[in-house]
């Protein structure tokens, strides 16, 4: 798609608009949904752009983990379920451990860019963001 | 959930009930309650799909009264799956005030002759509900240290509310309640390493079995009490109400979504673990084992964690509205919440 404005910069106008024009002009409960649809758009528009990038990391960590080059995501997805649920893995593994927070703080970094857990996860003298 | 302005209805929208006609049954209700009153105004505060929250004002010779009706118009037939009914629910509250937990008094139980479905009205009790305010408003200021240790001293008071003064109850000791959960996940279908992860962690942590359950809130988080300028001022939402472990409803508190954001205050977000758990063994409670106090912390974000998944499969079935799907994409916050608790050390609260 070559034509301009991409898909993420119309899905923040549209979130915008809601927020902050519409949602201030309506009472409860409109004014509620209203926004918790600005936030949903939020998701999609972030979850286009960062999405790609994050399933690309987890499959290359999965396949590292695993040993297996040609599996999908999914797939592998449900064969670490079942390595860890069998025994197969142990719970401390290192790289077992790491690749799950790397993955839930990208998936959180779509879902919720500002929830308060992410701090716990970055280096000390990273400072506030 | 409640909302700052309690008004917030369940997406699942109810056949409009003829507003008169419900305003005139529940005047009816209100002068067998206050003899003489008059109904001044009715309105709905907040509800789910299956029960609603009435705030009914009314003129009376002493002065203003105000309840809460809470209700559901059709019996208890769309309760949620886990939930006691009203009947009970009611009965628990009932016992827990008599022994000194604040409560909202029940004032009466609404009969077939009332027309008004299952349920029962409750004096109203003033104050916020709402997170946000109770974090930041001045008028909490001076109460907000003390919080932590009074949600401590309600649980114990909880604790202590004899099995035989409660209704017939569910009994969920932790394996009981771990293997529900285990089932609830196998049934959803979906391959979650991080939920996979948190089982094994919570079997190979499960606390020895208490010698003797106790009566259970379920559902003690901010939210669901009642704050005014002196503290708790009423435990409202007793519709899961069990029996089990009291260190259940302490860990449930400590979820970390029920932070709302202030993540390093572990007990609700109002204070620390040593406050809590100060609170708790001070008001009478039993020795809190710090071990199971992680178990049961886990165990309740693993508990969120499935109901976020829950409702993500609701939306995909038919449930279609914004609310459920955003609710859907929570569960990547459980998951890293899973990881930050499964990696600290055992028995210590991150």
């Amino acid at each position: 798609m070559r034509t301009i404005p991409g898909a993420p910069e119309i899905l923040r106008v549209v979130a915008h608009y809601l927020r902050d024009n519409l949602a201030p002009q309506l009472s409860m409960p409109d004014k509620f949904y209203t926004l918790v649809a600005a936030n949903a758009i939020d998701i999609a528009s972030r979850e286009i752009e960062q999405g790609g990038v994050a399933d690309a990391a987890a499959l290359s960590r999965l396949q590292a983990l695993l040993g297996d080059g040609d599996a999908s995501l999914e797939d592998l997805d449900a064969r670490l379920a079942q390595a860890i649920a069998s025994g197969d893995i142990a719970l401390d593994d290192p790289a077992l451990r790491d690749h799950l927070v790397q993955a839930a703080l990208d998936e959180v970094a779509i879902d919720q860019p500002r929830y308060a857990t992410i701090a716990r996860f970055r280096p000390r003298d990273d400072g506030d963001d | 959930m409640r909302s700052g302005d309690g008004v917030k209805p369940g997406d699942a929208a109810r056949p409009a009930e003829d507003a008169d006609a419900l305003r005139a049954l529940v005047e009816r209700l209100l002068q067998q309650i206050v003899p003489g009153a008059q109904l001044s105004s009715l309105n709905r505060l907040s509800g789910g799909a299956s029960q609603e929250s009435w705030l009914i004002e009314g003129e009376a010779k002493g002065g203003l009264v105000e309840f809460v009706l809470r209700r559901a118009p059709g019996g208890d037939g769309e309760k949620r799956s886990d939930a006691i009914g009203l009947q009970a629910e009611a009965e628990v509250i009932r016992a827990a005030q008599a022994h000194h937990v604040p409560v909202p008094e029940v004032m009466t139980m609404l009969t077939a002759q009332d027309g008004l479905g299952t349920g029962f009205v409750m004096r109203r009790v003033h104050g916020e509900t709402v997170a946000r305010k109770i974090f930041r408003d001045n008028r909490f200021a001076s109460v907000r240290p003390l919080l932590a240790g009074q949600c401590g001293a309600a649980l114990a008071k909880i604790s202590r509310v004899p099995i035989d003064a409660c209704p017939q109850l569910p009994s969920w000791p932790a394996r009981k309640r771990l293997e529900d959960c285990r089932a609830v996940h196998i049934s959803q279908g979906l391959h979650r390493p991080v939920f996979e992860y948190a089982f094994r962690w919570l079997y190979d942590h499960l606390p020895a079995e208490d010698e003797e359950v106790k009566l259970v809130h379920g559902d003690f988080r901010n939210g669901n009490l009642i704050i005014d300028e002196n503290g708790i001022a009423a435990v409202l939402d007793w519709e899961i109400a069990h029996f089990g472990s009291p260190v259940e409803d302490l860990g449930w508190l400590c979820v970390p979504s029920w932070r709302f954001g202030r993540i390093d205050d572990v007990a609700g977000g109002f204070g620390s673990v040593e406050q809590l758990i100060e609170g708790f063994e001070t008001a009478g409670g039993s020795r809190v084992d710090r071990h199971a106090l992680h178990f049961w912390t886990v165990l309740g974000t693993l508990m969120w964690g499935l109901v976020c998944v829950r409702t993500a499969l609701e939306f995909r079935a038919g449930r279609f509205a914004v609310e459920p799907a955003v609710i859907g994409r929570r569960t990547s916050e459980v998951e890293l919440d899973l990881m930050m608790l499964t990696g600290a050390r055992e028995g210590e609260l991150l």
